[in-house]
């Protein structure tokens, strides 16, 4: 009853962007057909144009044909590549997934050990770094940081490639994230090359929610170290270690969960700036060459997918949260 | 359940606290707080001692301090001494005061907050009596909290315990989580919990503050039964001289961080010495009627406590000399005092 | 942790002395207790040399900083040397009078974008969280499925549809901004409208708008203030990044994220008109977060 409702919920939502996002697009005075045509078109070139795009006929009618074409999987036609949006979405998806979970796992990975260090050796010199990390972290303008990192890492120093996602041939498609596609396949001269390709743009994007991580579990950890039962632990004399991995951290680590959630539409949002620069044959970077070009049907189905993917992660951080909470969990 | 007692020795004898001229500062963001002045407290082998007194007079601090959980820095002690077991805490390494801790009993204030709300009973209590048995070894605990036979012993040992406070279904308890259990029956699991070491002290701090007044009654008769059964000492800190007369043998009343009277607690609630304890004794409500009379004023701005005798401002015969601190005197028989009224001196 | 004390006991001199401690007070001590925070501090004071510079900016810049003037063919992309502490860019400008002229549009980014935000968000959140019910759903359904959309695409796909420019930007960022405040407003007003003031202030018969902008509002400013602050550091974030894929000011606007945008194509050769303006984003941005975060602790200490 209750997933029902949240499913429901989650409709409404998407249903919610896919009909702000519509009528954005047709309300603001931005200009599609200029944009397709160029500025060369006759009047009769540009009038034909838009009764082929159906923007001839009233919104509400053009919403229910766009939603009806979505049932079919039918997205419209991109102005920029002729094809369906859905079609380019789904060969571009994999390139930023696996550039948003790499970054997301290297968040994870870093962040989480350098918070609870933070919080079990409160004001030394660890937490002292980590505070200033989490202040600093969040604060670099991710461009820029691509820009010097590729100045450095990858001009200056050669350590990387600068822009792309591989330079050989791309492994074998499977799933069409080449880090795994490569492992099934065996094909580790291109894992190597996809790994040197992601290494940049993952630090970049990975840099603010790595940031965020690392204050939210030390935070976290510092209130479930307030509690009483950790005293009450210490004055039973059970060990700090077990006190700090096994009780605490389990507490402390459902709140950060759910900043999980948070984290993954600005991850989304970073990639957009992140694949413009390193040049990421992404969705992301598709998003964004379609909202400069203002190719209608490109920016909704991108924006659509997008959100599609924030509510779902949404959901099962949620749910995982309850899972993991026995308070939430009994009360139901 | 196999006692461990290789390490270390007590002593059965001494006292099994004894704290002699007890001054502690806390270093706080505002100052320096002069929270203890002049605590001395001796607790012997199966007795039960009270520590009575207001809100904010240092006997939380005095709890914490013997569990071990006071956080030092911002807490230093200045002056005076600390023995535990016959041992001077002054010399001891971490890691035997740690070790000492598997003889204290705990009974915290509020039941509800101090049992991890993510673990079953179960978890939290084998968790503890697998960690008593393991030697403070952190690898021989990973072991054996893996061990299916010492599990499953630990976990009949913590049925067992449950049974020990009266609990009729303990394998059903054992699966629940805390918030699933009633205040008194988590209170109940707390004195289990507590009995899993090898008690020698319990420390009870306000027990049943948090309790309904019909639980109460049972969890004080429950805690007197198991500290004689189990042939404990106890400390039990209290507000309430009705409780203190109940079951302590011995009373010390605290004010501002000093023990200003102590001695056996029915001389002593029936004939207070110290001002201050009359004053206690008189904001009891009385069956004969007549309002309780308030002690006017408040606990002294640690920051900046009066010099000498701290209750002198709030003391209805206070004098000159009080400007100076009271030396503690003994007036009867295991009967001290530290004010000014009393003593050789005296006129 | 216990035992060094108490060592350090043994050897303590047992000073008898009860010297009374001085206590400040009013503003002096709520200042001091602020400044406790130095880095808090040096954010408040990184944030007011910004301020000073973005105001005096066209009587302070070494060099001109108006477009004809500035041009300068003969020292194009200088690295940086005495006459030119940030070198010269791709037309002879000098990137000091640049970077120092674009501190007033990031700050306006921030007041505009907060501005806005706060305007919209804030009256949403009193009314989602006072009124409850239906009108409650429907006003946090909205903010969810603005939320679901990543802040930085929306921003930049209205800048673009109402015709890229940097005031566009700014209102852009503005109405995706609103969605933080509503949700503080909200969570807040839930928490209080059950307090006993707001009670008292429903018996004695004050209007509904009475309650929530005279009762409610001003005892929630506080977390809305750390909001604010932390937000400001984002949004200029944003806004730098929306001019940087050429959605935002547009050259020759000295707009930081523009200068980087135009910069880049100079690199590596030319580091320097790319690397300062990114420092004055950064320094701007951490000096936000600092303000914010040392508010946030001087409220919770409070």
């Amino acid at each position: 009853m209750r997933f029902l409702r949240r499913v429901l919920n989650m409709l409404v939502v998407l249903l919610f962007v896919s009909l702000l996002m519509f009528v954005l697009v047709r309300v603001l005075p931005g200009d599609p057909v200029g944009a397709a045509l160029g500025d060369g078109a006759t009047k009769e070139q540009v009038e034909k144009f838009r009764v082929q795009m159906g923007m001839d006929k009233p919104l509400q009618v053009q919403y229910l044909a766009y939603l009806r074409g979505l049932l079919d999987g039918n997205f419209g036609v991109s102005l920029m590549e002729p094809r369906d949006v859905g079609t380019i979405v789904r060969e571009r998806l994999p390139a930023t997934l696996e550039l948003v979970l790499c970054s997301l796992a290297l968040a994870i990975v870093v962040g989480v050990p350098l918070g609870i260090l933070a919080a079990t050796h409160r004001n030394g010199p660890v937490d002292q770094a980590s505070r200033l990390w989490s202040l600093t972290g969040v604060s670099f303008p991710n461009f820029w940081a691509a820009l010097m990192l590729q100045l450095v890492l990858g001009a200056a120093l050669s350590l990387v490639p600068i822009t792309g996602r591989i330079t050989g041939p791309p492994p074998e498609h499977i799933t069409g994230l080449y880090l795994v596609d490569a492992l099934l396949s065996g094909n580790f001269k291109a894992m190597g090359d996809a790994a040197r390709h992601l290494i940049t743009p993952t630090i970049v994007l990975a840099v603010g929610p790595l940031a965020q991580i690392t204050s939210m579990i030390r935070s976290s950890m510092l209130d479930e170290l307030a509690k009483p039962y950790v005293g009450f632990s210490q004055a039973v004399g059970m060990p700090r270690f077990l006190i700090n991995y096994k009780y605490v951290l389990r507490n402390a680590f459902s709140s950060t969960l759910t900043l999980i959630g948070f984290l993954f539409p600005l991850m989304i949002g970073g990639a957009f700036v992140v694949e413009k620069v390193f040049a990421w044959p992404g969705v992301a970077r598709f998003g964004a060459d379609a909202i400069l070009a203002n190719d209608y049907n490109a920016i909704v189905g991108v924006t659509l997918v997008i959100c599609l993917f924030v509510v779902v992660v949404n959901f099962v951080t949620e749910e995982l949260y309850v899972a993991l909470d026995p308070r939430i969990r009994l009360e139901r | 359940m196999p006692d461990s007692l290789s390490f270390p020795s007590v002593s059965v004898q001494a006292p099994v606290v004894r704290l002699n001229g007890l001054r502690m500062d806390f270093h706080t963001g505002d100052g320096v707080e002069q929270v203890i002045k002049d605590v001395t407290l001796r607790i012997d082998p199966g007795e039960i001692v009270g520590l009575v007194g207001e809100s904010g007079c240092g006997k939380s601090v005095t709890a914490k301090l013997l569990l071990g959980i006071l956080p030092m820095p911002p807490a230093v002690v200045k002056a005076g001494s600390i023995e535990m077991f016959g041992r001077d805490l002054a010399g001891l390494p971490s890691g035997e005061r740690e070790a000492l801790k598997k003889f204290v009993a705990y009974v915290p204030q509020d039941p509800s907050a101090v049992l991890n709300p993510s673990f079953t009973i179960a978890t939290q209590m084998i968790d503890m009596i697998v960690w008593y048995e393991s030697d403070r070894k952190l690898a021989t605990y990973f072991r054996k909290r893996h061990t299916r036979t010492v599990v499953s012993r630990a976990r009949d040992h913590a049925a067992h315990l449950l049974e020990k406070v009266y609990i009729a279904d303990p394998e059903q308890v054992l699966r629940r989580y805390p918030v699933q259990l009633s205040g008194g029956m988590r209170q109940r699991v707390l004195l289990a919990m507590a009995l899993s070491g090898s008690p020698q002290l319990m420390i009870a701090d306000e027990p049943t503050t948090a309790l309904d007044v019909t639980v109460q009654k049972r969890t004080i008769d429950l805690l007197k039964d198991l500290v004689e059964r189990e042939g404990l000492a106890g400390l039990y800190i209290t507000h309430d001289l009705g409780v203190a007369r109940e079951i302590c043998a011995r009373t010390y009343v605290m004010y501002a961080g000093t023990t200003v009277e102590n001695g056996p607690t029915g001389p002593l609630l029936d004939a207070p010495l110290h001002p201050y304890t009359r004053g206690l004794v008189e904001a009891i409500p009385s069956l004969e009627g007549g309002l309780p009379r308030t002690i006017p004023g408040q606990v002294p701005d640690y920051l900046a406590p009066p010099r000498g005798c701290r209750f002198a401002p709030r003391c209805p015969e206070a004098f000159e000399r009080c400007r100076e601190t009271p030396e503690r005197v003994e007036q009867a028989p295991g009967r001290q005092v530290a004010c000014w009224l009393y003593g050789k001196e005296a006129a | 942790m216990a035992v060094t004390s108490i060592d350090q006991a043994a050897v303590a001199v047992s000073d008898q002395a009860e010297a009374a401690p001085v206590r400040k007070t009013g503003f002096r001590r709520r200042f001091a207790r602020f400044a406790r925070n130095r880095l808090a501090l040096a954010g408040a004071i990184c944030l007011l040399v910004l301020l000073v510079v973005a105001v005096l900016a066209p009587w302070i810049v070494p060099y001109p900083d108006d477009v004809a003037d500035s041009l300068n063919f003969d020292a194009v992309l200088q690295p940086p040397s005495l006459a030119h502490p940030m070198g010269t860019d791709e037309v002879g400008r000098d990137v000091l009078t640049r970077v120092m002229a674009g501190a007033r549009w990031s700050l306006s980014m921030a007041v505009i974008v907060l501005a806005i935000a706060v305007t919209i968000g804030v009256p949403l959140g009193l009314f989602a969280g006072y009124y409850g019910g239906a009108l409650e759903q429907v006003l946090m359904r909205i903010t969810d499925g603005f939320s679901a959309i990543p802040a930085l695409v929306l921003a930049l796909a209205i800048t673009v549809l109402l015709g890229p420019s940097l005031i566009n930007a700014m209102i852009a960022i503005g109405f995706v901004w609103w969605r933080s405040f509503a949700r503080i407003a909200h969570g807040q007003t839930l928490s209080r409208k059950q307090e006993t003031y707001v009670t008292v202030a429903k018996s004695l018969g004050a209007s509904d708008m009475h309650i929530m902008f005279r009762e409610i509002l001003p005892n929630i400013s506080s977390p809305l203030l750390v909001a604010i602050s932390l937000n400001a550091g984002y949004a200029v974030l944003t806004g730098t990044a929306l001019s940087f894929l050429g959605a935002g000011a547009r050259p020759p606007t000295p707009e930081w994220g523009q200068m980087v945008a135009a910069s880049r194509n100079y690199l590596p050769g030319a580091w320097w008109p790319s690397l300062f303006p990114g420092i004055a984003i950064f320094i701007t941005v951490v000096s936000f977060n600092l303000l914010g975060d040392g508010l946030r602790d001087y409220f919770s200490e409070e």
